[in-house]
Formats: structure tokens, C-alpha cells, sequence
């Protein structure tokens, strides 16, 4: 057969149709993956609440927002529940921490459910001095306040977990004792910005059950085993039970120590933390998509596709405002349409 | 002062586990290495039987390479250098420790940390690990290990602008970081001996009177009044302050190690001992 009678076999139309073919198919292929991905995310529902200040009745408005959830409720009926708060730093004039009114209110709610025990944890993850942090930051008086214990989960007794996940390649974690003898982990994080991870809301708010006993003061190794891979490993391993966002004062730009105030003015709250991370982040103007350990989520069970999650009490769009982000994280703004697609964020 | 230290020790007896050793709190029930190696050197009697028992512990921590770890770990653990500063300082003859010792000054770090110890091995080196070795090696007599003096280099590297250490970052992210009292401590010890840290030491010093008076901080207090002592400089009215907050059951606040760093600094003010004199 001479090069002619080739040529003539692979018309101009010839090569028009099957270029249509491929990309037909890899259209199918994309609208394929985007349904099968986004029917394996679970149903979640994510409650917004508004609050303008810490001076409102949290205690009534947390009551509120988690009456949203009465399967939940009646699970925490004779449990041990901790709650996991953010306090990593004080700056008098930032709000790097999760507020002690919100923290001493929620204790207060989780008691109303009959809670066996209500304990406030964390493993400060910046600071090795846990005193100074909880008097300077008002966690121990308003606590002491709600005659509610603090257990500094950097000094507990630590027993290795194996990872399911195991993104870091570390194999297992070690836990506190505080978070593995527990029923029920409540993770209740500040609504921030990350100058490495893009935000910080429940999931990396895990972070802090790792001890620095283990780890040290900052926690370097799970930095150098990539943050991402750790955040996901720790959420896997502990498997939160419910969410709830501080975003009344919120921070934005340099977080999650140096960013600034921003009256946000929101509570978000939810039993999957996936979802409730999700939700956040759009209300932030950050596409969830980006958040590369909420990403990584998809493929164990997370929820981030905003038609898997219902919403409750307020919509999204009555809260957002889009948080100053720094310049390496501009990109998170817009959407990547056909991969978010097709991976069925 | 005299009842404060009797009640301290006390307060760290009771606590001691059955195995020897001491958890973070009296509740613990898990022995760990840092505050056993602190409620040892606070209580400063090598022959006695609650510290024979505590060292015997201690000591069975090291493993057959010198390393200490947790139990079921692999990795080598930073309380390494704490055990072997507390053994060498009660126990120098024990039979592991030149192991321990060679442990230390072979342990890893990551690519991009410059020299000292990190946290954990194959990681970046921050001041507190960094300090612990420091210390322990020059007690040991290998103080001019041209890895210590590296180290101590590194430390004078990492001071903060105007004075004092924090972990070991003096800038993040294009942002000046500040000092914090531990830290700034912790480093005043490490280079307690070295004519050329003076004027940092000085300097350190100058902060850390300022701070640590007003300050909750029992770390930052109790880790002052022993960097102050270890370097001939004058603590003020520090060992009040700590005195005024010590509990009715004679701990600071509960905790093992506070009122083990604590002890260890009213001794060395109203005795002389000091655990992290080199």
C-alpha cells in the first residue's frame, strides 16, 4: 500500500472524528468520574449559625445548633465527651485561639446533654509552656469558671496507634491517653487562615491531640512528613465525632498566629468534619477543592461536594465574605472546573 | 523556705510510680523520662531508696545502643540527652553510659538544619533539644566535641534581636520573632562556660528578669532561677515568687516536672546543688 492510499484512509474528516470520538469519551469519562465520585461522598448536613459577638448567649445558640442534630445529642447521653479547642499562641491583640467563652459554653451544652464527663483538651503545639498559655489566653479562668478539667495532652501517657491511611509513612502515631479513652471527640477549632496549608478549621485542628512529648514543641516531624498526609492520619485514626467552628472573630492573611481579625460572625457546626471543613472554607472564599487534606478525604469517606451537604439554619451565602489570603494562596480562590469535576468536589 | 522543699519532696515520693520512675502528673500512672530525670536531679540523693529506684529506672530506659525510646518505639527520643545528663550527674560509672553518650553525639538531623539536635532524628534542630545535648556532653567532659561546640555556635546563631532565645526561629515567614523565657533560659545554660556567649548571656539575662517576675510561668521561673545560678548572675527576688506560688500540697500545680525544675532551683539558691551547673 503506497503513502497516497494512506493518506486517503485518514481523511480531514477521518481525524475530526475521531478526535470528537476521544474527546466524547473522555467527556463521558469525566462525567462518568464525576458521579461515581460524587455519589460515594455520604449525605452530610453542616449547620451555619449567626452570632455577632461572645457576649451573645452561646450556651443557648450552641444548644441550638446541635439540637440540629438529635442523633448526635442522644449519642452523647452518659458519654465521656472531650472537647478539642485551638490554643496554640496568645497575642493580646490576635485571635489565634479558640474563644474561652465559646469553649466554657459548649461544655455547658454538652453537660445539658447528659454528658457522663466533659473534659477540655489540647496539646499546645507553639508553645511548650501550657500554664502560661491557659492564663494568658483566659481558657483557665473561664473553665474554672464552668469547674470544667483541662488535660494538657502533650504530657499524657501516649500509646502508639497503627495508621489505616498512613499518608505520612509513619506507620502508627502516639496518642494521649485523654483522646483514646474517650467516647466522643469533639474537635472545636478557630476559623483561620494557614500560612502553609491554606486553612485551618476542624480537621487540622487534630493536630494538637499529637503529643510534643513525642513530637517536640513545634511538632517538626509531622511537619517534614508533610502536614496534609499527618492531618488526614490523625483524622482517620481518631475519627471525630462532631465539629464546631469558632468563626466569630476569625483571622485572615498571615495565620495562623500573625493573620488579622475579622468579624465573621458565624458558627459552623456539623457531625461530619469533612463537610463542616467544606462548608467553612466557601464561606471563606476558598474553594475546599484546594484544601489538599480535605482532598485526600474523598477516598475515606469525606464528604465536599456542596450538593452532598445540606445546609442548616443559615445558607452560605448569607455569611460569606472572602478572607485576605496571602499571595501563595491566591489560587485557592478560583475553582479548577474539570478536574473539581471529575474528582466530584 | 525550708518547709517548701521538704513539702516539694514529699509531694514527688508519693508520686513516684512503683516501677521507680515518674509520669508528668501524680495520676499519670506511665513513667516518662523527662520528669524522672527532673524529680532525680531535684531530689539529689543518688543512695537514698526512692532514688536508687528512680535511677534503676532510669537507667533501664537505655537501651543496649545508648539510645532511649519510648517503650515499643523505634525511634530514638529526645529525653536521650536528659538521661545521660542525670546519669552522668548520679551515676557515672553506669556501664551504658559512654553508649549513651556516643548516641547522642551521633544522632541525625534533617538536610537543611544546620548543626545541634532536633526533636526528633532526621529533623530540623531547635534550641530546647539542642540545649539538653549541650549540656549533657559537656558534663561529660566531651565539651570540646567539635559537634557540641557547633552546636553552641548554632545557639549563638539563633539569639533573638535584643536578646533571649524562643525555639530556635529568629525569623518566620519574613516576621521577627521574640524571645520566651524557657527557651532563653535553657541557652544561658547551654553556654553557661563559653567565654564568647557572654555578652548574649548578659543580654539574655536582661529579658529574662524582666519577664519572668510577672509572668505565669513556673518553667520560665524555675529554669531562670537556674540559669541565673549557673552563670553567677544575680536572680533578685525570683525564688519568692516561685516560692509564693507553690501549692498547699507542696507541687506547682500538680505537675511532676514543674515541681521537680522547682525544687532543683530553691536548692540550688538556699544549697548550692545545682543539677544543670556544668
Amino acid at each position: 500500500m503506497d503513502s497516497s492510499s494512506r493518506r486517503r484512509r485518514f481523511s480531514r474528516r477521518d481525524i475530526l472524528g475521531i478526535g470528537l470520538a476521544l474527546a466524547g469519551g473522555s467527556g463521558l469519562g469525566v462525567i462518568g468520574s464525576h458521579v461515581v465520585r460524587r455519589w460515594r461522598q455520604p449525605q452530610a448536613a453542616v449547620a451555619i449559625m449567626r452570632a455577632e459577638s461572645y457576649d451573645q448567649n452561646l450556651v443557648e445558640l450552641l444548644r441550638d445548633g446541635l439540637r440540629l442534630y438529635p442523633d448526635f445529642c442522644r449519642s452523647v447521653r452518659g458519654r465521656r465527651v472531650v472537647l478539642k479547642p485551638n490554643l496554640v499562641e496568645y497575642h493580646s491583640d490576635r485571635v489565634v485561639n479558640t474563644d474561652p467563652r465559646f469553649v466554657a459554653a459548649a461544655v455547658e451544652v454538652f453537660r445539658q446533654l447528659d454528658a457522663r464527663q466533659v473534659i477540655v483538651a489540647e496539646g499546645p503545639g507553639h508553645r511548650r509552656d501550657t500554664e502560661w498559655l491557659l492564663e494568658e489566653s483566659g481558657l483557665e479562668s473561664a473553665l474554672r469558671a464552668v469547674q470544667a478539667p483541662f488535660v494538657d495532652l502533650n504530657l499524657e501517657p501516649l500509646f502508639p496507634v497503627t495508621l489505616t491511611a498512613n499518608l505520612s509513612g509513619l506507620g502508627r502515631l502516639w496518642l494521649p491517653r485523654a483522646v483514646l479513652d474517650t467516647d466522643i471527640v469533639v474537635s472545636m477549632p478557630k476559623m483561620k487562615t494557614h500560612h502553609l496549608v491554606g486553612a485551618t478549621l476542624s480537621m487540622k485542628n487534630m493536630f494538637g491531640i499529637l503529643p510534643g512529648t513525642k513530637y517536640g514543641w513545634p511538632k517538626n516531624l509531622l511537619h517534614w512528613r508533610g502536614i496534609e498526609q499527618c492531618v488526614v492520619d490523625v483524622n482517620v485514626a481518631v475519627r471525630p465525632a462532631f465539629a464546631i467552628i469558632d468563626g466569630i472573630q476569625a483571622m485572615e492573611g498571615d495565620g495562623p498566629i500573625y493573620g488579622d481579625r475579622v468579624e465573621a460572625g458565624v458558627i459552623v457546626l456539623g457531625d461530619r468534619l469533612t463537610a463542616v471543613d467544606s462548608t467553612a472554607a466557601r464561606i471563606m472564599g476558598i474553594q475546599p477543592g484546594h484544601l489538599t487534606y480535605l482532598y485526600r478525604m474523598l477516598e475515606r469517606g469525606g464528604t465536599i461536594n456542596e450538593g452532598r451537604i445540606s445546609q442548616r439554619a443559615e445558607p452560605i451565602e448569607a455569611v460569606q465574605r472572602n478572607f485576605v489570603l496571602t499571595e501563595a494562596f491566591q489560587y485557592m480562590r478560583k475553582p479548577l472546573p474539570i478536574v473539581d469535576f471529575a474528582s466530584g468536589v | 523556705m525550708k518547709l517548701a522543699l521538704e513539702k516539694a519532696t514529699r509531694f514527688l515520693l508519693t508520686a513516684q510510680n512503683s516501677d521507680g520512675g515518674w509520669g508528668y502528673s501524680a495520676r499519670s500512672g506511665q513513667s516518662a523520662p523527662e520528669p524522672s530525670c527532673y524529680a532525680l536531679l531535684g531530689l539529689q540523693e543518688g543512695t537514698s531508696g526512692s532514688n536508687r529506684k528512680g535511677l534503676l529506672w532510669l537507667e533501664s530506659q537505655v537501651c543496649p545502643d545508648g539510645a532511649v525510646r519510648l517503650q515499643g518505639d523505634i525511634e530514638v527520643h529526645w529525653t536521650t540527652s536528659l538521661a545521660a545528663l542525670t546519669i552522668t550527674r548520679l551515676d557515672p560509672g553506669f556501664l551504658k553510659l559512654p553508649a549513651c553518650l556516643l548516641e547522642l553525639l551521633n544522632m541525625k538531623f534533617g538536610k537543611d538544619a544546620a548543626a545541634g539536635w532536633a526533636w526528633n532524628e532526621q529533623t530540623y534542630s531547635w534550641v530546647e533539644p539542642t540545649c539538653y545535648a549541650v549540656m549533657a556532653l559537656e558534663l561529660a567532659g566531651r565539651g570540646t566535641h567539635p559537634r557540641v561546640l557547633e552546636a553552641q555556635r548554632m545557639l549563638e546563631s539563633r539569639a533573638c534581636v535584643g536578646g533571649g532565645w524562643n525555639q530556635g526561629l529568629r525569623v518566620s515567614f519574613h516576621r521577627e520573632l521574640g524571645p520566651l523565657p524557657a527557651q532563653t533560659a535553657l541557652a544561658m545554660l547551654a553556654l553557661q562556660n563559653r567565654p564568647a556567649s557572654r555578652a548574649l548571656i548578659l543580654e539574655a539575662a536582661r529579658f529574662l528578669l524582666a519577664r519572668v517576675q510577672d509572668e505565669p510561668s513556673t518553667l520560665g521561673l524555675s529554669l531562670a532561677i537556674l540559669a541565673f545560678h549557673a552563670t553567677g548572675l544575680d536572680y533578685a527576688d525570683l525564688p519568692e515568687e516561685l516560692l509564693k506560688r507553690q501549692n498547699p500540697d507542696g507541687s506547682w500545680r500538680g505537675a511532676i516536672h514543674l515541681t521537680a525544675l522547682s525544687l532543683l532551683a530553691l536548692k540550688a539558691v538556699k544549697e548550692g546543688g545545682n543539677g544543670f551547673k556544668l
